[in-house]
């Protein structure tokens, strides 16, 4: 007989579980509904958790979701979303058994993927990496237990299974044979490892994508900057940019300096100036290998005719585009590389009209110019335009989906 | 001065002021070949340098990345021309680099090198004892940097004789003949640093043995003794201790650049050669560190002519320690090998099994 694959099990407890021994299978009812009292408690609970934990609550990722995860905010979100559920001829039901393959670095990602399926009533199987061993993530883990473990919240128990296992498409394929939906994080790949192994026929997958982000800046605004402003843009830039290396699908690859040539050029040098004098003081970073990383991406690039220049340090390289170059779909390497065009006006932007372009983060636009830059995203990209310090602020409309909407059933009454 | 007179001048004689002239001038002129020999060399100069008709410095003039090699098959000669490829040593699934010799570097390469030994060992051929195995050189999977750095410098010694057997163990038959044919004489020893630790040094031998009059040089890197907390000073004064070796040179060198030979000096630090040069580049902004502050070491070479590896950004830590006042008298730049820059492992959204 084939020996049972386990897992290993972090919450609602931890330890080492056969796989069809974890609590999400244990067959009874779906008791609670979209956006169930009990749930917005628990979630309200677990943000109370995090806000008392001083060690973790002053990182800004992990404050931001506490802030998402209260009773507030929760009761905010169900009345934007009443057109989901409010209706004499239609009611909304969990779409069941909901599987998260959870991305390895925005390592807060994962509890609003959870928090938005639990919200709609879903039961849900996180796959964490194995890595993900940082300390905070670790708490927040222990925190969940606890609730868990409480007699109020122990119907979570066959709510929230998060495990972590190596690789293994019999496991993987176990679970999506078994799920009505996959939420993908992790990028093309990763798709395309889940895409191999078959779901039942009714599972759905919602799918997060490698994608590309931009910042588009007004070089006039920007040079108009008086110091304590340009500190906070400062701020909002770096967090946006660095918090996760300019790795992550919404940190911005290419700036646009909008203005003339010559305003475009004076900003993009105050710009350089400004920036590398904050992160040198803000940027923690093995320099040594982010210079090495940066030249041979510079050289790369320059063989290649993607660039016609470039200047700055290795805290943040600035890479003239060149004219030819289709950058929509240009990723650079991460830790301060930017690419950058000195672009007239936003109209001039069409092309970022593509699939690949996730997020467009603006500084110092007019109305008209903004009004411009939403008319951009009618078409095949642009799924998120934000002002400056909010790309990496998580929103239940991501990437073209509105979550909510997505992790449910419509169910149609006739009468 | 010519490029001749600098391989064929005492070696670690030409001091700063002669030499950086020396140099601008040589650099400059292979700086112009490539220009217009390599389109790929071209390019990096004008996009990410910029373009600039004088130089006034060896200092100034544009580096590549040393990983350049690997994504790229830069050559500044016709494909006709290609005498020899030289592959760097990479574990598997690495990429290596690949550098395109025609016969005139190749011969230089050689040159260079004979002209850096001899310096220490002398112009006849000594007795040579190889602290590694045999197989090393017959064995396909694992011929390696090993190998090839056995096989270059084995045209330095006669009567080449390997001391350890298959299995690593010192061979003491095999020793003991060897030192007792070449009793009283001068001899070569070569071997990986590592491999003289554990494998000679760390060795539970039968008999003392003296080889006070032994040269030793060794190369490979320190990573593996760092592990066991052995640095330059320790390793030679062990191997003084225990088998009364003095004559100790730690030899450094990379594939990528021919002609960058670095030889210990007097002071235990790396010394570079009349034909090349290392400069200590700030990370932060690729400034020149001040001699005593590290960085990121570059390396100069008068003799890439082939391929444009004549001045390359590595990615080992360094730092200078001094020029032209080593105690042994010899003249130049000298520096320290910290470690390497660390890969950078930025970790994106697409990085969900990266582990497994």
């Amino acid at each position: 007989m084939k020996e049972q694959p386990t897992v290993k099990m972090l919450s609602p407890r931890e330890g080492d579980i056969p796989l069809t021994g974890l609590p999400v299978w244990d067959g009874q009812a779906y008791v609670l509904r979209p956006f169930d009292g009990r749930t917005i408690e628990f979630l309200d609970a677990f943000s109370k958790r995090i806000f008392a934990e001083k060690s973790i609550s002053n990182l800004p990722e992990i404050a931001a979701l506490a802030f998402w995860l209260r009773k507030t905010n929760l009761n905010v979100l169900r009345e934007e979303n009443r057109h989901l559920f409010n209706r004499d001829d239609r009611r909304t039901s969990p779409v069941g058994k909901v599987f998260h393959i959870c991305p390895a670095n925005v390592d807060t990602m994962f509890i609003y993927s959870l928090a938005v399926s639990l919200l709609m009533g879903n039961r849900n199987i996180l796959r964490v990496s194995s890595r993900m061993e940082a300390p905070h993530v670790a708490m927040l883990f222990r925190m969940l237990n606890d609730l868990m473990g409480t007699g109020d919240f122990s119907v979570f128990t066959t709510y929230v299974n998060i495990i972590t296992y190596p690789h293994n498409s019999e496991v993987s394929g176990f679970i999506s044979r078994s799920v009505n939906a996959r939420v993908i994080w992790g990028g093309d790949k990763t798709i395309g490892t889940f895409r191999d192994i078959p779901a039942a026929p009714r599972t759905k997958d919602i799918v997060f994508a490698d994608r590309v982000s931009m910042f588009c800046l007004d070089s006039r605004s920007f040079l108009e900057l008086d110091e304590l402003s340009l500190q906070k843009f400062m701020r909002k830039f770096f967090n946006d940019a660095y918090t996760f290396d300019q790795m992550g699908c919404s940190s911005p690859q290419t700036i646009y300096f909008i203005g003339d040539e010559r305003t475009g050029g004076d900003c993009v040098m105050k710009f350089r100036k400004e920036a590398s004098a904050f992160l040198r003081d803000n940027y923690r970073a093995d320099i040594a290998s982010i210079a090495s990383l940066k030249l041979n991406r510079m050289a790369d690039d320059a063989m290649d005719e993607v660039i016609s220049g470039q200047s700055g340090d290795n805290y943040l390289r600035l890479l003239r585009l060149d004219d030819e170059v289709d950058e929509a779909a240009l990723h650079g390497c991460g830790g301060g590389y930017f690419y950058y065009r000195i672009t007239g006006s936003v109209n001039q932007l069409q092309k970022l009209g593509k699939p690949k372009v996730q997020t467009i983060c603006f500084f110092g636009l007019s109305e008209p110019e903004l009004e411009e830059l939403y008319d951009l995203s009618n078409g095949e990209g642009i799924d998120r335009i934000v002002p400056l310090g909010q790309a990496l602020i998580f929103n239940y409309i991501w990437d073209g989906y509105n979550l909510f909407d997505e992790l449910s059933r419509k169910i149609y009454l006739g009468r | 001065m010519q490029l001749s007179e600098l391989l064929d001048r005492e070696q670690f004689s030409v001091a700063r002021h002669e030499k950086q002239a020396a140099l601008t001038g040589l650099v400059s002129g292979l700086h112009q070949w490539h220009m217009d020999h390599s389109t790929e060399y071209g390019k990096v100069t004008e996009k990410v340098f910029g373009r600039r008709d004088v130089y006034n410095s060896v200092e100034e003039f544009p580096f590549l990345p040393v990983s350049v090699f690997k994504n790229h098959a830069l050559k500044s000669i016709p494909d006709s021309e290609v005498y020899r490829v030289l592959t760097s040593s990479g574990t598997t699934g690495q990429q290596v680099s690949r550098i395109f010799l025609d016969r005139d570097t190749a011969k230089l390469q050689t040159h260079a090198l004979s002209r850096i030994i001899s310096h220490v060992l002398g112009n006849t051929r000594l007795p040579m004892l190889i602290v590694d195995s045999r197989s090393v050189l017959t064995n396909k999977a694992s011929f390696s940097a090993r190998g090839a750095g056995i096989l270059g410098l084995s045209v330095f010694g006669k009567d080449h004789t390997y001391c350890l057997d298959d299995r690593f163990e010192a061979d003491e038959e095999v020793l003991s003949a060897f030192l007792g044919k070449y009793s009283g004489q001068p001899i070569f020893i070569f071997g990986f640093t590592f491999m003289v630790w554990q494998y000679l040094y760390k060795a539970a031998l039968r008999n003392r043995y003296d080889l006070s009059k032994a040269i030793l040089i060794h190369s490979g890197g320190w990573k593996k003794l760092k592990d066991m907390a052995v640095d330059n000073e320790t390793f030679r004064h062990e191997l003084g201790e225990r088998f009364g070796i003095r004559e100790i040179y730690n030899f450094y060198g990379m594939v990528e650049q021919v002609g960058s030979v670095f030889l210990e000096n007097s002071e235990g630090y790396l010394h570079c050669p009349n034909f090349a040069e290392i400069i200590i580049r700030d990370p932060v902004d690729f400034s020149v560190q001040k001699p005593g502050r590290e960085g990121l070491i570059q390396v100069v070479s008068v003799l890439p002519k082939s391929y444009p590896g004549h001045s390359l950004l590595t990615e080992d830590i360094g730092v200078q320690m001094g020029e032209d006042d080593a105690g042994n008298g010899w003249k130049g730049k000298y520096f320290r090998i910290l470690g390497r820059a660390k890969k950078a492992e930025l970790r994106g959204c697409s990085d969900t099994f990266k582990t497994s």
